[in-house]
């Protein structure tokens, strides 16, 4: 702005100047538009003057908002000089600069008649409007020019009157004769706004007080109830509400002092910062945490529990604010420490160190006890979560493509037996705990243990399916078939759909069978066989109970021990209604293998099968046998030998010669994927599939996922792979593929890395990395290549992979990974690259050849889910 | 939310307590007049109904009551709708509303 204008500007120039002032004063810069005007209206006073006693009240009322009320002062004394003092008066009222003072009913004539005044300003107006409601005051006999506007001001001061003793209809009917005319029309939508809110009405209450006159009292007093009705907009990019319509929203649920902590609170909220977020609520509400059903109690809930929503790049930043009220003891209460420990522990279960979940978490069921008295049924509950947890597999997407599994597949057994039987002990009612506790001494092979369990257990449960299920399987492995076929018979009682116990009855027939026909009881031995023909059923792919699986076990029996043309006949019944030859004879030598003896590895069915005529496989014969030996597999356990595995492979390699329809291809490929023995299968059939079309999704995803070690790609390979497979698969509109290729895109999902320090600074660029050359696991430091030169390349594979792991395994891990040295390898050399592995461990930002391992972990990822168990486990 | 507050119950309350508070909940609420109420409140009785789902809301509950510290107070008066201020206090909030600054 020119602050040289003068009268003898061109016009040009005082049109460019008036625009100038015009602009500062719709952009709210009243200062700068005052200026402006007050030099344009030296030029022309009628018509700059209007503007600019415009641009000095909005200046002077901005002014008074900031708390600047003495300039504001200034201004006002200003503009008494330039303005006639009536059309001050609301401003000076507002300024508290009047004589006139609520409580004064002569000034409140003076307001009314000047309101009623036509030359007035309707902002004006409103604000008179609003001073005189807020003086709350008796209004004298007014005389009759102002007896109408006299009667609504009254109504208004009644109807709020009424609000507050909860008097809504009545309030409501004292406005009603206002029209949209008066003066006080903002006050009666005001009024009706809030009849709204208390009577529940959240949708009409807001739209009542968004619609208010900007500016005007009722407005303002609007934006605490907005607050409250969360119709404020209060994500980030909106103007955080003042501290004053916060603390009032609080007053309003009976909550003061809230209004500068919330605000805080809010403010590092929406700059990512929870820790502060929590130390703002923390240190400025003196109640806070509690546990209460007040609005403290949920904010505490909110507080705590963030934890479980927040990204992964903020969960450091809670993570240390946790650390520092529970490892460093600085918990404001039992409270805060009872919530900390609770959130840590349920937010971090599956990465944390056992010793230090176990520690947290019995910490928190004492804290607990220490506030809230001793609960025996509670404590029951939480120590058998931990037993289950312990009872978990290790739940690593990395390591689920581990080559050497070896001992448990259970976190911690021992650790989970330990806190099981705590929680049946604290209460026996705690069936959840009490079944987990079979599972573990399964596991641990505590028969005994487990036995004297489930006879509490039936006697506590005695209408619990899944209770008389594990005891009933549990007599059978026992040999106490009467009495396990009792317990399936009232199973089956309780759930006569369930076909998991026909089955087990079924299987528990035969077994009683068997023993009869070995105790040389045949008699005995058929009454039992007989008794599986209820449940017999016709569709051939139920390998325990359809007419042609209990033929065959049926006739092995008689040919084995009872009358053996009748064997021959129930086999021959068998063979006919199998499925197939091939199908047939695997079957019977499976059941030939599990019912003449406990060391019998071969059969004379095997042998059969063997000399079978590969020319005949297809693809839909092998989708049978494979799912005979996932069954022969659970029903010989530790008995099956090599034999039917590699007559297994054989089948596949030959049906993968054949032409196959894609479903039968997908079933077969799922199969070996599952299984480890048929990998070469898996491949053939999947290139087979492909020559036919190369780009099919599904199978191109197989390809991908049947790379292991040295094959698999480097990440960013596969991501690159799979998004084209994802295109595909959703052109073609194969949902499932694209939800697979989704799952794998997620599981290829890394944490952000470490900020560089001054071992990432002195690294040498990615690029520099070989694909495939051998892995540098040591970063700088040379790998001893001759330790690896006499391992055939399978087992350099396995060694590559378990070094990879070590390097970034989470800590619970490491030790269970370090007793997986592959044979033919010494311990000694071993442990030279196990010690290699740990140190690029300790150097996160060492590089890891692309290709070969995955790229480094440094902070274990927070919050990972259960493991899938349908989920792709190769990348 | 905090499904004792949903339910109006305090937090000792007993199975009978928590289903009347649910019936009556559900009575003012039904599906077809308020569907995202009677959902909460269906909800909220799942979490709460017998001392195992207590113990165990207690014990696992992961769940985040609002999206902000300033969300947590409008979903707190959601479900506990305060009463009016009395006269004098609501005088007082009023004349202070109209003190403070901003459009």
């Amino acid at each position: 702005m020119a602050a040289t204008l003068n009268p003898s500007e061109t016009p040009v120039a005082i049109d460019a100047q008036e625009r100038a002032a015009r602009e500062f004063l719709a952009q709210g810069r009243f200062r700068k538009a005052r200026d402006g005007f007050k030099l344009l209206c030296k030029i022309d006073r009628p018509k700059f003057l209007p503007l600019l006693v415009e641009a000095n009240i909005k200046l002077a009322r901005e002014m008074a908002g900031k708390g600047m009320v003495s300039e504001a002062q200034q201004v006002l004394s200003y503009l008494k000089t330039i303005v006639a003092s009536e059309q001050l008066l609301a401003l000076e009222l507002e300024l508290g600069a009047s004589s006139a003072t609520p409580g004064q009913g002569c000034a409140v004539m003076d307001i009314l008649k000047t309101m009623v005044k036509p030359a007035l300003a309707g902002s004006e107006r409103q604000s008179l409007a609003d001073w005189v409601v807020l003086s709350f005051e008796p209004v004298p006999p007014p005389p009759p020019e102002l007896a109408a506007v006299a009667q609504e001001l009254e109504a208004i001061v009644s109807a709020l009157r009424a609000v507050s003793g909860r008097q809504f209809s009545q309030a409501l009917e004292l406005v009603r004769p206002l029209g949209q005319a008066s003066v006080f029309s903002h006050w009666k939508a005001f009024i009706k706004g809030l009849g709204a809110f208390y009577c529940g009405d959240s949708v009409r209450a807001a739209r009542f007080f968004a619609g208010l006159p900007a500016g005007s009292a009722p407005e303002k007093a609007g934006r605490s109830y907005l607050l409250l009705l969360g119709s404020s907009p209060l994500s980030n990019g909106w103007p955080l509400p003042s501290e004053a319509a916060i603390e009032w929203a609080g007053r309003l649920t009976g909550e003061p002092g809230l209004g500068g902590a919330l605000l805080r609170a809010e403010q590092a909220w929406r700059k990512a910062n929870p820790a502060q977020m929590y130390q703002s609520l923390r240190t400025g509400i003196p109640r806070f945490p509690g546990e209460g059903l007040d609005l403290i109690g949920v904010l505490s809930e909110f507080a705590a529990n963030c934890i479980f929503t927040l990204p992964r790049e903020l969960l450091d930043n809670y993570d240390d604010l946790a650390d520092e009220i529970i490892d460093g003891e600085r918990a404001k209460s039992p409270v805060e420490l009872l919530l900390f420990l609770r959130a840590t522990v349920l937010s971090s279960s599956l990465i944390m160190p056992d010793e230090v979940l176990v520690d947290y978490w019995e910490e928190f069921l004492r804290t607990r006890e220490q506030i809230h008295g001793r609960n025996p049924a509670l404590d029951s509950l939480g120590y058998g979560w931990l037993g289950q947890l312990f009872c978990q597999t290790p739940s690593r997407a990395n390591l689920d493509s581990f080559p050497f599994r070896s001992g448990s597949e259970m976190r911690n057994a021992p650790a989970a037996q330990r806190f099981l039987e705590k929680a049946v002990d604290l209460d026996e009612a705690n069936l959840s705990a009490s079944l987990s506790l079979c599972e573990v001494y399964q596991e641990r092979r505590l028969h005994s243990h487990r036995n004297r369990l489930l006879d509490r257990m039936t006697a506590r449960f005695p209408a619990e399916k899944k209770v008389l299920m594990l005891a009933g399987q549990a007599c059978l492995e026992r040999k106490a078939y009467k009495r396990g076929l009792d317990y399936l018979a009232q199973a089956l009682m309780l759930d006569r759909l369930d076909p998991a116990i026909p089955d087990n009855l079924v299987k528990a027939h035969l077994l009683q069978a068997r023993e009869y026909f070995q105790k040389s009881r045949p008699d005995d031995a058929q009454k039992a066989l007989a008794q599986t023909a209820p449940f017999e059923v016709s569709a051939p792919g139920n390998l325990t109970r359809s007419r042609w699986c209990l033929r065959i076990q049926q006739g092995l029996m008689e040919s084995t021990w009872g009358d053996q043309a009748r064997g021959a006949t129930l086999l021959a019944e068998g063979r006919r209604e199998s499925p197939g030859e091939p199908a047939f004879l695997y079957y019977a030598g499976f059941a030939d293998v599990a019912i003449k003896s406990k060391t019998a590895r071969g059969s004379v069915y095997f042998d059969e099968f063997a000399r079978l005529k590969m020319s005949g496989a297809n693809a839909a014969q092998a989708a049978a046998l494979t799912r005979i030996w996932l069954h022969g597999k659970e029903w010989l356990a530790d008995r099956l030998g090599r034999q039917p595995s590699e007559l297994l492979d054989e089948y596949l390699l030959a049906a993968a010669a054949h032409p196959f329809a894609r479903e039968d291809g997908c079933r077969l490929v799922e199969f070996c994927l599952a299984e480890d023995d048929f990998t070469e299968a898996a491949i053939n059939l999947v290139e087979k599939r492909l020559k036919e079309d190369a780009r099919d999704p599904l199978f191109r995803l197989y390809r991908l996922r049947l790379r292991k070690g040295t094959a698999m790609p480097h990440p960013d390979r596969a991501r690159i792979e799979l998004e084209d497979i994802l295109a595909e698969a959703t052109r073609r509109k194969e949902d499932q593929t694209v939800r697979q290729v989704r799952q794998q895109l997620d599981a290829l999902k890394l944490p952000p890395p470490l900020p560089a320090d001054s071992f990432g600074d002195e690294l040498p660029p990615e690029d520099e990395f070989d694909d495939d050359s051998f892995p540098d696991l040591a970063g700088d430091i040379p790998l001893p290549e001759q330790l690896l030169g006499g391992l055939p390349p399978q087992q350099k594979r396995m060694l590559e992979d378990i070094l990879g792991m070590i390097a970034n395994a989470p800590e619970a891990d490491l030790d269970r990974l370090k007793q997986t040295r592959p044979c033919g390898m010494s311990a000694a050399d071993f442990d030279l690259l196990v010690a290699l592995a740990q140190m690029k461990r300790m150097l996160p930002n060492a590089k890891f050849p692309p290709g070969n391992l995955p790229p480094p972990r440094p902070h274990p990822p927070k919050n990972i889910p259960p493991p899938d168990p349908n989920q792709a486990d190769l990348f | 939310m905090n499904p004792y507050l949903v339910l109006g119950v305090s937090a000792g309350a007993n199975d009978q307590t928590i289903r009347q508070a649910y019936l009556n909940a559900i009575r003012e609420s039904p599906p077809e007049a308020d569907p995202k109420r009677f959902q909460a409140v269906s909800q909220a009785y799942e979490k709460i109904k017998d001392q195992a789902s207590r113990h165990r809301h207690e014990l696992f509950n992961r769940d985040c009551p609002a999206s902000s510290p300033l969300d947590a107070l409008a979903r707190y008066a959601s479900h506990r709708l305060p009463e009016p201020l009395p006269y004098e206090a609501m005088k007082e909030f009023l004349r202070a509303a109209s003190r403070s600054g901003g459009k």
